[in-house]
C-alpha cells in the first residue's frame, strides 16, 4: 500500500487514532488501552492543584512521554480569554505549543462557542500555538479556522462523552468534503463501527476517550478502536460501491439451473 | 452558580446562631464584624425560626459573606440554602444523609457533625467536604449534648484523614491552646466571637492563634493574595518558593502563573509574593 501517513502541521502519524485520558478507572488501565489502541497523540487537561490536598500529582507520572505527543486541552473554559490563558498554561506545563482548544459556554451539552473559538484561535496562531479547534461541524467555521491558521479541524459528531454516535452526519460531510485541513472528528463516538464510518466518510483522524473509558473492558475497547479506524481508512482509501435502488446479481445471470415451467410466487 | 470552596487549614468558621434575645440588626452586624475580622466561612445556624424567616436571614447573611469573599453555609436546610443561593449545607446527625442533600444541592460544599470516631468515618464514606468535631466542651448552643472533649480531637488528629475538619464545641480565646494542641487546625466558633465585646477583635484574635499554629500561615489582618481564585493568607517575606513548599507541592510537577508571569514546571524563581498578588498553580490531569 503506498504511504498513507497523517500530517497535521508537518508531523507524521501513522496512527489516525488519538485518544483522551479522561474517565479511566485507574492509570494502570488506562496505560494499556492506550498501548492496545496503537495511538501517537492523548489528550490531557490543564487544572489547578488542590490546596490542601498534598500528593495530587497528576497524570504526569503516568504517561510515557517518549511514545505519545501530548495534546493539551482548554476544557472548562468558557470564553476566548480563559482559553487563551490555559493554553499558555499549557505550553509552560507540556513543552509543547500544541493545543487542542475547546470554548464552550454551555455544561449540559457542551457545545462549543463558535465565535469565541475562533477569535481564541487568532490569538493563539498568533503566538505560534499549532491549535487543534473543537467546533460545531460547520463546514463555513471550519474554512475561517483554517483560514485563521489552525493546523485541524475537530468537529463533533455528537455531544461530548454522550456516545450517541454520528448525529451530524449530513453537516459532517459537508466539512469533510470542503475541509483544506485534515478533519478530526471529536466527540460523541459511542462504538467503533461509528469511528469507522466516519473514516469511510473522509475524516483524517477520530479522537475518542469516553467511548474506550466507559467500556467495560477498555484495552479490549482500544484494540476495537484501532481496527475500526484502520478498517475505515482503508476503505476510504479503496473508494466505496455505488449505491443503487435495486439489487444487482453478484452471480451470474445466465446459465442458471432451472427447472421447466416452475411457478413462481409473486 | 459558582460556588466559593472551603478554605485551607488554619481557618476559622463562626457558626453563626441566631438567638430571641438579639435583634437581628446587631446579628447581621456582629456576623460582619466577624467576617471583617477574619472568619473564613460562615454558617447560619437557626434552629428556632421558620423556613420564610430563615430564608430573608439567610439572603441576607448569604450578601455578608459574598462581599467578603467567603462561603456560605446554611445549616439542617438545603431547601434553604438552595433557595438562598449558598455555598453549602450542614447536617447534623438527625438531618437528611449527604447524598440526599446533594440532591438538592449538586457541587455544594456538604458538612457533617461528628460526636465520634465512628461517625467522622461515617462522614468520610459519605464523601462530605468537611466534618465538625467536637463538642470539644459542652455549650449552651447544644444543651443536653455530653463534651466528647479533646480526646476526640486528638483521634481524629491521629487519623490523618484527608477530610478537613473543625473542632467546635466552648473553644474560647483562652482554652483554644489545648485544642490545638491537640492537633486542630480549624476551629468553629459560635459565641466566642458572635457574643464577644468586639466581634471583629475576637475572629482576629482567632486568627492569628490558628496562624501562628501553622507555621507560615500568619494572621489575616497581614493581608492576603489570591491563590487559585480563593483567598489565602499572606506573611512577611513570603516567596513563589516557600509558597509551594508550604503547599507540598513538587515544583517540578507544576506551572505557576504570577500576576501575568507564567513561570515553567521546574523553573519557578524564589520571587517575592506581595499581598494582594493573584496566583495560579496548575498541574497537567486527564482530559479528552
Amino acid at each position: 500500500m503506498p504511504d498513507d501517513t497523517l500530517v497535521i502541521a508537518g508531523r507524521r502519524f501513522a496512527s489516525r487514532l488519538m485518544l483522551g485520558t479522561g474517565k479511566y478507572r485507574d492509570f494502570g488501565v488506562m496505560r494499556e488501552a492506550l498501548a492496545a489502541s496503537g495511538t501517537e497523540m492523548v489528550t490531557v487537561s490543564i487544572r489547578r492543584v488542590e490546596i490542601g490536598a498534598p500528593g495530587h500529582a497528576g497524570i504526569l507520572d503516568a504517561l510515557d512521554l517518549d511514545a505519545y505527543r501530548l495534546l493539551p486541552n482548554t476544557a472548562g473554559c468558557r470564553t476566548a480569554e480563559e482559553a487563551v490563558r490555559v493554553a499558555r498554561l499549557a505550553r509552560a506545563m507540556t513543552e509543547t505549543a500544541w493545543v487542542k482548544l475547546e470554548v464552550i459556554p454551555d455544561a449540559s451539552y457542551l457545545l462549543p462557542d463558535p465565535v469565541e473559538t475562533l477569535r481564541a484561535a487568532e490569538v493563539l496562531v498568533g503566538e505560534g500555538f499549532t491549535v487543534l479547534p473543537y467546533m460545531p461541524p460547520d463546514a463555513v467555521l471550519a474554512r475561517r479556522l483554517a483560514d485563521a491558521g489552525c493546523a485541524t479541524v475537530m468537529p463533533l459528531a455528537s455531544p461530548i462523552g454522550s456516545g450517541r454516535g454520528v448525529l451530524a452526519r449530513a453537516s459532517l460531510e459537508i466539512v469533510v468534503e470542503q475541509a483544506t485541513v485534515p478533519v478530526v472528528v471529536d466527540a460523541g463516538i459511542g462504538v467503533p463501527s461509528e469511528a469507522a464510518a466516519v473514516m469511510e466518510m473522509g475524516a483524517d483522524a477520530v479522537l475518542v476517550n469516553t467511548a474506550i473509558a466507559e467500556s467495560a473492558d477498555p484495552v479490549r475497547m482500544a484494540a476495537a478502536f484501532r481496527g475500526a479506524v484502520e478498517a475505515g481508512r482503508i476503505a476510504r482509501l479503496a473508494g466505496r460501491m455505488p449505491v443503487r435502488a435495486h439489487a444487482s446479481p453478484s452471480s451470474p445471470v445466465t446459465g442458471v439451473v432451472r427447472m421447466p415451467e416452475v411457478e413462481v410466487p409473486a | 452558580m459558582t460556588r466559593r470552596a472551603l478554605p485551607a487549614s488554619g481557618s476559622l468558621y463562626l457558626v453563626a446562631t441566631t438567638r430571641a434575645s438579639l435583634p437581628q440588626s446587631d446579628f447581621l452586624a456582629r456576623v460582619e464584624a466577624a467576617l471583617a475580622g477574619g472568619a473564613d466561612v460562615v454558617q447560619l445556624r437557626a434552629t428556632s425560626l421558620g423556613a420564610l424567616d430563615t430564608l430573608r436571614l439567610a439572603e441576607k447573611v448569604g450578601a455578608l459573606a459574598a462581599a467578603a469573599g467567603v462561603p456560605f453555609i446554611v445549616n439542617d436546610r438545603p431547601d434553604v440554602a438552595l433557595a438562598a443561593g449558598a455555598d453549602g449545607v450542614h447536617l447534623g446527625q438527625a438531618d437528611l444523609p449527604p447524598e440526599s442533600a446533594r440532591r438538592v444541592l449538586p457541587g455544594a460544599i456538604v458538612g457533617r457533625s461528628t460526636h465520634s470516631l465512628e461517625q467522622f468515618a461515617r462522614a468520610e464514606a459519605e464523601r462530605a467536604d468537611y466534618a465538625g468535631v467536637g463538642p470539644v466542651w459542652e455549650t449552651p448552643t447544644k444543651p443536653g449534648r455530653a463534651a466528647v472533649g479533646l480526646e476526640y480531637v486528638r483521634d481524629v488528629a491521629a487519623r490523618r484523614s484527608a477530610l478537613p475538619w473543625f473542632a467546635i464545641g466552648g473553644i474560647t480565646l483562652d482554652n483554644i491552646e489545648s485544642v490545638l494542641d491537640a492537633g486542630a487546625t480549624r476551629v468553629a466558633v459560635v459565641r466566642a466571637v458572635l457574643d464577644a465585646r468586639d466581634p471583629a477583635e475576637a475572629a482576629a484574635g482567632f486568627r492569628a492563634a490558628l496562624g501562628a499554629r501553622s507555621g507560615a500561615l500568619g494572621p489575616a489582618r497581614a493581608g492576603t493574595i489570591r491563590l487559585n481564585g480563593e483567598k489565602y493568607p499572606h506573611r512577611d517575606g513570603l516567596t513563589l518558593r516557600a509558597l509551594l513548599e508550604e503547599l507540598g507541592v513538587d515544583a517540578r510537577k507544576v506551572v505557576v502563573m504570577h500576576g501575568d508571569e507564567i513561570h515553567r514546571a521546574g523553573r519557578v524563581p524564589d520571587a517575592p509574593v506581595a499581598p494582594g498578588d493573584t496566583i495560579e498553580i496548575v498541574t497537567m490531569m486527564q482530559g479528552g
